[in-house]
Order: C-alpha cells, then sequence, then structure tokens
C-alpha cells in the first residue's frame, strides 16, 4: 500500500510538468508583452530591452521554460511582473482562504448530498425524493456567480445574516462562499449517490443480507451504502477541480483574497508568473485529491486494495 | 403453537401473490398449496416465470416491494403464520429458522465484505456472539462445506464460481435453520461442481435433519435429493407426489411433456420434444386450465373451468380435468 501511494506521488510531478508547460506555451504566446507592462509609462526601448535581459525574456522559449523550472523545484515561484513581491509569499498567504471555502464546501456537500440521497433513494417514489430531485437539478444547472449574487441580495444585504464580501467575519464569512460555490457540487453528489444507492440496493446481495435477518437500517448503511460510495466518491474527488474552477467566480462575486480571484486578477494584468502560480497550486490539489479518491477506494473495495498492493490478486 | 402443525416445518396454504405494475397486475402466484414434514425435501419444478422464485421469497415474506403483493394465503412456519408477523419477528425468523440459497453465487455474495464477516453476521443477530467468536464459526462452518477455514477473511473476489456457493450454503447453514430454501442453487454451476454441490447439500441434510424446499427445472437433481416433487404451472400446483409417483406413474400432461423433452441418451439421433408454445403470460392467464392451450389432450371443459386437485392415493395429486372421474392413468 506505501508503494502504491509513493508511486502515485511520483507520477504527479509528470503531470505537473506537462501542465507548467502547456500553461507556459499559452502565456508566451498572448499577446502583450511582460516589458510594457512592468514598465508602463516609462517605457522606452532601451529600458525594454533591459527588462527582457533582466528577466531572460530575450532567450528562446525552451530556454526560458527549463529555468522557470528549475526555479519551481526549488519552490522558488519567481517574481510578479507588476509589484515584483514574491508569487510563491502571495500564494501562501491567499492559498488558506480557498482552502478554507474548499473544505467547507466539500463538507457541506458530503454532509448534505450524500445523506438526502441515500434517502430519497431508500423512497424513490416519496415526495421527499422528487422534492429533491428537482432541487439537485436547479444546484446542477445554476452558474455559480448567479446563485452567489442571490445569495448575497438575500443573506447579506435583505437579513443582513452574513458579510456581502471579505474573509473578516471568521466563520460567518465562510457560509455564503461556501454554499455558493458548493451548491453545484452538492447536487452532483446527491444525484449520484441516489442512482448508485438505488443501483445498489436493487443488487442479489441485498436479498442475500435480508434474507439473513439483518436489520433494514443496516441493509441500507452497511451493504448497500459501501458499495454505492465509489461513484460517490468519485464525484466528490474529481470535482475538487471544478469546485477550484467555481471559487474563480466564487472570490470575484465576494471579493475574497483568494488564488480564484488572485487568478483572475493576474491574468488581466498579464502577470505570467503569478498566472502560473495559481495554476501550479490548483494542479497539485487536483491531483492530491484524485490521489485520496484512489486511496479510498482501495480502503473501501477490496478487489482494488488487491491489484495495489499484489496480495491476493493479479498486479504487477 | 398449534400440537397438529408440529410436525410439518413449512405448510404453505393458498397463497396468492402479485405484482402490481402501472396497469398490469402479474399474477405470479396462483394459489399454491404444499407442506414440507421435518426432515423432508420438497422439490418444486416448473418452468421459468412458473412462480417458483416467489414463492420462495414469499416463505421469508421478502417478496420485492411495492410492486409485489401478497394477497392472501398462509404461510405457516413450524405453526406460525409468517404472513402475520411483525418485522422484529421476521427479522428473527429469517437466516435463523429459514435460510435461502440464491441462484446466483456470483451476485449474492457481498463483494466488499469478506466472506468470513459475510457468515458470521448471521451468527451475530442469532446467536448473538461476539465478532471474535462469530468469526471463529464462520471458519467452522467453512471447513463444513470443504473450504479451509483460514479463507474466512478472503473477499468473494478471491472465491471461484463453486467455491462462492459453497460460501453461500456456508452463510445459509450458519445458524442451523429448520427450513432451507434453495433457489437454483445450482444452475449457474458446471456440472461436476453441480454433483459436488448436490452431495454437499444431502450429507448436510441429513446431519442436521434439516427440511429443505428444492426449487429447479432440472428433473435430474430432483431424483437426487429429492423425497416428494411439486410440479407448478403458472403459479399452481399441478401434480404432487414421492419420486415413484412422478417419475415413474405422471398424470399431468404437463408432467409428460417434462420428461419428454429430456435428452435420450440411448436413442441420440431422436429429435427433442419440446412441450409446445410458450409459458402463459402471468398479467393475461388463459381460461380454465392454464395449461390448455399447451395441452394435447385439450378437452371443451379444460378452457372453461378450472381443474380441481384430486387425490389419486396417500401421496399423489393432479390436477386435470382428464381425471374427473376415473384414477386410470390416461397417457
Amino acid at each position: 500500500m506505501i508503494r502504491y501511494v509513493v508511486k502515485r506521488l511520483i507520477i504527479i510531478i509528470p503531470v505537473i510538468i506537462a501542465l507548467t508547460f502547456v500553461v507556459y506555451s499559452i502565456l508566451y504566446m498572448a499577446p502583450g508583452d511582460p516589458a510594457q507592462i512592468i514598465l508602463g509609462n516609462d517605457y522606452t526601448e532601451e529600458a525594454a530591452a533591459q527588462v527582457r535581459e533582466d528577466l531572460g525574456l530575450d532567450q528562446p522559449f525552451i530556454v526560458q521554460y527549463f529555468h522557470y523550472l528549475g526555479d519551481l523545484v526549488r519552490g522558488d515561484f519567481g517574481e510578479s511582473y507588476v509589484s515584483g513581491e514574491s508569487v510563491g509569499a502571495q500564494l501562501f498567504s491567499r492559498f488558506p482562504n480557498t482552502f478554507k471555502i474548499v473544505i467547507c464546501a466539500m463538507i457541506f456537500c458530503v454532509a448534505v448530498g450524500m445523506p438526502i440521497g441515500i434517502w430519497s433513494a431508500v423512497r424513490p417514489n416519496s415526495i421527499f425524493s422528487k422534492v429533491t430531485m428537482v432541487i439537485g437539478l436547479m444546484g446542477v444547472s445554476m452558474p455559480v456567480f448567479w446563485l452567489g449574487l442571490l445569495l448575497i441580495l438575500f443573506f447579506a444585504v435583505h437579513l443582513g445574516w452574513f458579510p456581502a464580501s471579505g474573509m473578516d467575519d471568521g466563520w460567518k464569512s465562510l457560509v455564503l462562499p461556501s454554499l455558493t460555490v458548493g451548491a453545484n457540487y452538492m447536487a452532483n453528489t446527491m444525484r449520484t449517490t441516489r442512482s448508485s444507492m438505488m443501483e445498489a440496493i436493487r443488487q442479489d446481495y441485498i436479498t442475500t443480507a435480508r434474507a439473513k435477518g439483518v436489520r433494514e437500517h443496516d441493509v441500507i448503511y452497511d451493504h448497500a451504502l459501501g458499495n454505492a460510495l465509489m461513484p460517490t466518491i468519485t464525484v466528490v474527488g474529481l470535482n475538487v477541480g471544478a469546485l477550484l474552477g467555481g471559487l474563480v467566480y466564487c472570490e470575484t462575486v465576494f471579493s475574497i483574497p483568494g488564488t480564484g480571484r488572485f487568478l483572475v486578477e493576474s491574468i488581466n494584468k498579464r502577470d505570467v508568473p503569478c498566472v502560473l502560480g495559481c495554476l501550479v497550486i490548483m494542479a497539485i490539489c487536483v491531483a492530491v485529491s484524485n490521489l485520496i479518491v484512489d486511496l479510498i477506494y482501495a480502503y473501501i473495495d477490496p478487489r482494488i486494495k488487491a491489484q495495489y498492493s499484489g496480495k491476493g490478486g493479479r498486479s504487477k | 403453537m398449534e400440537k397438529e402443525n408440529v410436525k410439518n416445518t413449512l405448510e404453505v396454504k393458498d397463497l396468492v401473490v402479485q405484482y402490481v405494475s402501472d396497469n398490469e397486475i402479474v399474477h405470479a402466484v396462483n394459489g399454491i398449496n404444499m407442506t414440507i414434514g421435518e426432515g423432508k425435501t420438497l422439490g418444486l419444478v416448473g418452468e421459468t416465470g412458473a412462480g417458483k422464485t416467489t414463492t420462495a421469497m414469499s416463505i421469508l415474506n421478502l417478496v420485492a416491494q411495492p410492486q409485489g403483493k401478497i394477497v392472501s394465503g398462509e404461510i405457516l412456519l413450524n405453526g406460525k403464520d409468517v404472513l402475520k408477523m411483525n418485522h422484529h419477528d421476521l427479522r428473527l425468523m429469517r437466516g435463523d429458522q429459514v435460510a435461502m440459497i440464491f441462484q446466483d453465487p456470483m451476485t449474492s455474495l457481498n463483494p466488499i465484505k469478506s466472506v468470513g464477516e459475510q457468515i458470521a453476521e448471521g451468527l451475530r443477530i442469532h446467536q448473538k456472539l461476539d465478532k471474535k467468536d462469530a468469526m471463529k464459526r464462520a471458519a467452522e462452518v467453512l471447513e463444513l462445506v470443504g473450504i479451509p477455514g483460514s479463507r474466512a477473511v478472503e473477499f468473494p473476489h478471491q472465491f471461484s464460481g463453486g467455491m462462492k456457493q459453497r460460501v453461500v450454503i456456508a452463510m445459509a447453514l450458519a445458524c442451523r435453520p429448520n427450513l432451507l430454501i434453495a433457489d437454483e442453487a445450482t444452475t449457474a454451476l458446471d456440472v461436476t461442481i453441480q454433483a459436488q454441490i448436490l452431495q454437499l447439500i444431502n450429507e448436510l441434510k441429513k446431519k442436521y435433519n434439516m427440511s429443505m424446499l428444492i426449487i429447479t427445472h432440472d428433473l435430474g437433481i430432483v431424483a437426487e435429493v429429492c423425497d416428494e416433487v411439486s410440479i407448478i404451472y403458472a403459479g399452481v400446483v399441478i401434480e404432487h407426489g414421492n419420486l415413484e409417483d412422478i417419475f415413474d406413474h405422471y398424470y399431468h400432461p404437463y408432467t409428460k411433456g417434462l420428461f419428454d423433452s429430456l435428452p435420450d441418451i440411448e436413442n441420440r439421433s431422436a429429435q427433442l420434444k419440446p412441450i409446445k408454445g410458450l409459458t402463459p403470460d402471468p398479467t393475461n392467464l388463459p381460461s380454465g386450465c392454464p395449461f390448455h392451450p399447451r395441452c394435447e389432450y385439450c378437452m371443451e371443459i379444460c378452457k372453461e373451468t378450472r381443474p380441481k386437485m384430486r387425490q389419486l392415493n396417500d401421496t399423489h395429486f393432479v390436477r386435470c380435468h382428464l381425471y374427473d372421474d376415473t384414477d386410470e392413468r390416461k397417457l
């Protein structure tokens, strides 16, 4: 098992290298001259040439790229073109805000989406089940920025329960952004849980369990849920990427100083090192969450575990 | 408990089960009667869709909800009516007094629990054993069906089909039920494994003096393990008797059809003789005797009136208009 984790961690490295390459190429080809952005009104041909030389921008693309990669490996994200601050330090101060919202959204999605999904699967013809399906459909189809604005309007402006923006109010300032970004996520989880639970409940081993005299509660939560969890975990884990994407809007709507808003600001300023830094962090998050998903799989399903550990199953 | 019923492990009286879908009613079981004495084995034989599995599930009161509905009848298990039990009593009965071996061992084991856990589960529920003792017992039960006890910690995917069916049998036997229901228990297995499993079932039945209900469409299996046979067609028993009655002196044209459709090893050039036509549509059963559209002896009365069960001798019963006023075999 440990070997497998290490193997998976090592696989993350080429993924990140490939990602930086793609992002670096796109930003290299994007219009806008970094020298012009940095110099602003002081722009002259000589100054620009000087800046390019200082930053190594006069060198061929591939040399620039490997330069960046070399720095990245040492944990150096470079400096912002605009402010000259260290990108690493800026990410370090902003990422925790994003992380907090991601975790809250995840808790919201698992704590609300999964139980509703399970209940509505156990009684698929009940009114409860039908109502939740409609709510689920709304959650899936509602754009993040729109939902965010509505929530601000109602809970912040109208009722005044939660702040409309920023991160200065402790847990209160987490509520609306987490709900906003988590709504879609929660709805997805709910729908997946529901369908995989309904699938699991139909299986023969459920009848076997009932025929053994297992309590209905245990039939559902022990026998069926364990099997139904796989698709649900996939959705929860893989949607971390979508969640981070949603946060780009969400942090902008709520003016939260997080990685998502930082990314938008940096793109607007064509601040290449900052954009790269944000994307690398997000990519690492997605890769790590996928790893966690795979580990949970192995924990739940002995068939997958056997493949990884090489015990009792075919493996390499 | 009523004294007169004590000898019989199971008595099913006039069981009627239907599945109700949007506009249709599936008449799965239409008045089945059967009795299984202590330590006896009854074979329930019929084509696909004859209502065999529904009957078995009714005994556990586990007919698929919400479509399935037990409309009427009594199912007396050691004298107590299963259909009148509350949830709690039902749970205590299932797996303890009655255990079931399901058709497909590939799907009837939970893939994410070790086989030991799955066997132990019943023991923990019914015999209130703690986890450790239950696992120990589970390993013993596995030994009983010919699997090393040390494999109790393994998961279903690590077993072959025949081994899985042994696990399923072990699970059913764990609490020493009075009645074991085997629903096509060997259908999914290949012939050599079938023989092993049947032998195993036979041995265990003798060892624990269990009553058994064997559901099958394979007359060979019936000959191997059963004491009595009920032939069922469209949800009713059409002929019932002991092995000799059914195998050597069958009376009902359908039973004849079943035997005729067996391949004959001595006359290999002979064509197989299937029963003409298809099993009747259970949403729209034929009037009168449900077998009449396929019956080569069909008479006018068969199309109109449902035949009654007629007793031919101590053990042999038949439901056919051919024998309305004669006991003489007409096939």
